[in-house]
């Protein structure tokens, strides 16, 4: 069994998010302006854009970090390791973003809060409400005197000479009046007849003719602005002249008033909503802030996950091992910091399941070596003298008369036989226990993988109905063996082939070379096309004494192991009903 | 000269539109009869400015199975005023997103200028955007915003903390008459006060 890591499937979440927050956080200043101009009568794009990073990011992140608090309270309560240790890590985190955040946080809020109680105290108020009142009451005093000498007895008398000499009237007004800048005479039908003046306050009849005689407007010329009054002076019957008289205003006046009047109406706006100015400032920060506080939050749940996670597999992994599961093992990225420590470990285990596997062969090799001793000593010796009798019974026969010996000699010349039979073939049985039990050390050295094959194959060929196929193995290809130790393997191997095929069938051999771990190893399989191992015998296969066969020993098979053991090597197999048997052995190259 | 009406109640305002069909659109007349113009004038002597903004929708009735998914919105407009006072002026000044701007000093003018719209042509073409001439009738829903202070850029943000103080009208909604020219007008876009 191995553990898979899930840990880069957090990160990719995590890096996600992030990278959404860091896309919405960038439309946002993108459409900043558009935010900040209008946020709830808008229904745009905007608006939606701050309900997601204000509302429902933060939302999304809170039930997340939900999630997470829930399931470090299960781990916690099923007594998880390294629960403890990741608790204390995300308090540490916690600590510090909220060491980082929390006083930077109040100390703006109250930076801006002074900030705006010093910039509109009551002091600036009263200060803009001032230069108002002034700026009205100068413009008002120029109104009103130019409103009042409009309506003048003086002007009426001046203005007797307006259809002899314009020129001479205007000189009269500045005597009189000298803050009058221009003056300007339009005809009965409203034709421009005289202008004498400030050239920027001349003006067209039809901007004019809204305006009622006496009544002072206001008007502006590009960055010129003027009040102005007119004046009817009565010509001839119904007719009568119509006099512009204006004043220019001083320059800046425009500006420096509407200026004025913006101020006061913020510092208005901001007196009447300093209250919920503040609540604002705290929303503002909170609205970049929290999203950010708890994205820190998730990335210490992650961090410490990531740091945790190595220990957590390692301690299963050991208990996994003391638990006598050699075969788990813990993956880990390339490049990972305690990938190395993981490679230790998973080495470590490696082997332990070597040695532990070797020391069980060992031992199980040395008890049926011993057996195998005991069993051949203790049937061979009293197998000689069983024969000695036998064949001292039948020479006394043979040296009886014709007569006695027709009588007794039927039966007992067959039983005889049989014994004799029967002893050569236990004795031979005992030879191979003799062999099994003391193998010799194998003597490696590099072997042609395909001349062994040849040979070996080569004392099979005189059986019909087995093919053997080994046309395709690399004549390059060796092994590292003891040349007849090899070749007892491989006939073992076909001659157990051939049993399971019933004497009938096709016998596939290869080789290859194979890269296990830092090692190459040449691989041999030998495939029969039988009828394949029943799977209630696949992990007795190899036990010595085991035969499915009428006549067989069940050593062949153990004998190939042993041998193949003592090379370092390894065997398996692979087996499907009705289809056939691969034996796979992988040898050191040579 | 067909005559259409619609009136919506809403806690706040009731909204009245009248619609007359002509050869190069749709003149639309909106008003409301009880205006919050005494919170606005307020704000206006207190030197601070005003908002409305009219939202008028066209939609269409979908052909086929497509009505299943609703009324189809096929254009919106939205007609933003600002109002302040002039005190050198001494005159209330109306600036509108479209159209120019309004002095008065009468009240009421400023009230019906402000809160109202009257001959604000829709034409053909802005109608049938979608281009179906002849197709299944469509209809324009009408809404008013007031907010009674407009909030300068820098305290604009904290809109959404004033809302108490915005008042919204219900939509009206407004059959659109059968046009004298069904052909589609050559105007190309809204005008009107």
């Amino acid at each position: 069994m191995r553990i898979r890591r899930t840990a880069s499937t957090s990160l990719t979440s995590l890096i996600s998010l992030v990278l959404l927050y860091m896309l919405l956080i960038g439309l946002v200043l993108v459409f900043s302006n558009e935010i900040l101009m209008d946020l709830t009568f808008s229904h745009s794009f905007s608006s939606v854009l701050v309900i997601v990073v204000g509302v429902l990011f933060p939302v999304a992140l809170t039930v997340t970090i939900v999630l997470n608090i829930a399931r470090l309270i299960r781990d916690k309560t099923t007594g998880r390791p390294g629960v403890r240790f990741k608790l204390r890590l995300l308090l540490f985190f916690f600590f510090i973003v909220m060491l980082s955040s929390v006083p930077q946080g109040i100390l703006s809020i109250n930076f801006i809060g002074s900030a705006t109680n010093l910039w509109f105290s009551g002091r600036t108020g009263t200060a803009l409400r001032s230069a108002q009142n002034i700026a009205l009451q100068y413009y008002h005093e120029k109104t009103a005197n130019l409103q009042d000498f409009a309506g003048s007895a003086v002007l009426r008398t001046l203005f007797q000479d307006l259809s002899r000499s314009p020129r001479r009237v205007w000189d009269g007004i500045r005597t009189i009046h000298p803050s009058i800048d221009s003056m300007q005479v339009f005809g009965p039908t409203g034709q421009d007849i005289y202008f004498v003046g400030q050239p920027a306050t001349r003006l067209t009849y039809s901007q004019i003719q809204g305006n009622k005689p006496g009544e002072v407007v206001k008007d502006s010329t590009g960055a010129l602005s003027f009040v102005r009054v007119i004046v009817a002076q009565p010509r001839q019957g119904s007719e009568q002249y119509l006099v512009v008289l204006s004043e220019v205003l001083p320059a800046g006046f425009d500006r420096g008033a509407t200026e004025i009047t913006k101020s006061l109406e913020t510092f208005q706006q901001l007196d009447q909503m300093q209250s919920v100015f503040l609540v604002g400032v705290i929303l503002f920060y909170g609205f970049f802030s929290l999203p950010l506080l708890l994205l820190s939050i998730l990335v210490s749940f992650f961090l410490s996950d990531e740091i945790i996670r190595p220990i957590v597999q390692l301690e299963e992994a050991t208990r996994r091992v003391a638990d006598g599961d050699f075969s788990y093992r813990i993956l880990s990225r390339r490049g990972d910091d305690l990938s190395l420590l993981v490679r230790s470990f998973n080495q470590m285990v490696s082997e332990l399941e070597r040695s532990r596997y070797k020391l069980l062969q060992t031992e199980k090799v040395a008890a049926w070596q011993e057996i195998a001793q005991q069993l051949a000593h203790e049937i061979k010796n009293p197998l000689t003298p069983i024969k000695l009798s036998a064949e001292r019974i039948l020479r006394k026969y043979q040296q009886l008369g014709s007569e006695e010996r027709e009588e007794f000699g039927r039966i007992l010349e067959v039983s005889v036989r049989a014994i004799v039979t029967e002893v050569d073939g236990l004795s031979n049985l005992l030879g191979e226990f003799r062999d099994f039990s003391r193998m010799p050390e194998p003597q490696p050295q590099p072997v042609n993988v395909a001349q062994a094959v040849q040979e070996t194959v080569a004392t099979y060929g005189s059986i019909s109905g087995v093919t053997f196929h080994h046309e395709y193995l690399d004549p390059q290809l060796s092994a590292m063996a003891d040349p007849s130790q090899l070749r007892q393997v491989l006939s073992n191997l076909f001659k157990n082939a051939i049993d399971a095929m019933n004497g009938t069938g096709e016998v596939f051999v290869r080789a290859d070379l194979v890269k296990k771990g830092n090692s190459l190893y040449c691989r041999i399989q030998v495939q029969d096309t039988g009828p394949g191992i029943d799977p209630e015998f696949h992990d007795k296969v190899f036990n010595p004494y085991f035969t499915t066969k009428k006549h067989g020993t069940g050593l062949g098979l153990a004998i190939v192991e042993r041998i193949v053991f003592d090379h370092r090597g390894q065997i398996w197999f692979e087996t499907e009903q009705g289809l056939g048997t691969t034996f796979f052995i992988d040898l050191p190259t040579g | 000269m067909l005559l259409l009406c619609a009136a919506v109640r809403s806690p706040a305002m009731s909204l009245e539109a009248r619609t007359d069909p002509g050869p190069d659109g749709v003149t639309l007349d909106v008003r409301t009869d009880a205006p919050p113009a005494q919170a606005v004038l307020r704000t206006l002597d207190s030197g601070m400015r005003a908002e409305i903004i009219f939202t008028i929708q066209v939609y269409r009735h979908p052909e086929g199975l497509i009505r299943l998914l609703g009324d189809r919105l096929v254009q919106e407009i939205r007609i933003t005023r600002e109002a302040r006072w002039d005190a050198f002026g001494e005159q209330y000044v109306v600036s509108s997103s479209l159209g120019p701007e309004v002095r008065t000093r009468s009240i009421d003018e400023f009230v019906r200028r402000f809160f109202g719209i009257s001959n604000f042509v829709l034409p053909w073409s802005f109608l049938r955007a979608d281009g179906n001439q002849g197709g299944s009738p469509s209809y324009m829903m009408v809404r008013l915003q007031v907010r009674p202070m407009k909030l300068v850029s820098a305290l604009a943000i904290l809109s959404f903390l004033h809302m108490e103080q915005e008042i919204s009208s219900a939509w009206a909604r407004i059959p659109i008459p059968d046009g004298v020219n069904t052909n589609g007008a050559n105007a190309d876009g809204a005008a009107g006060n």
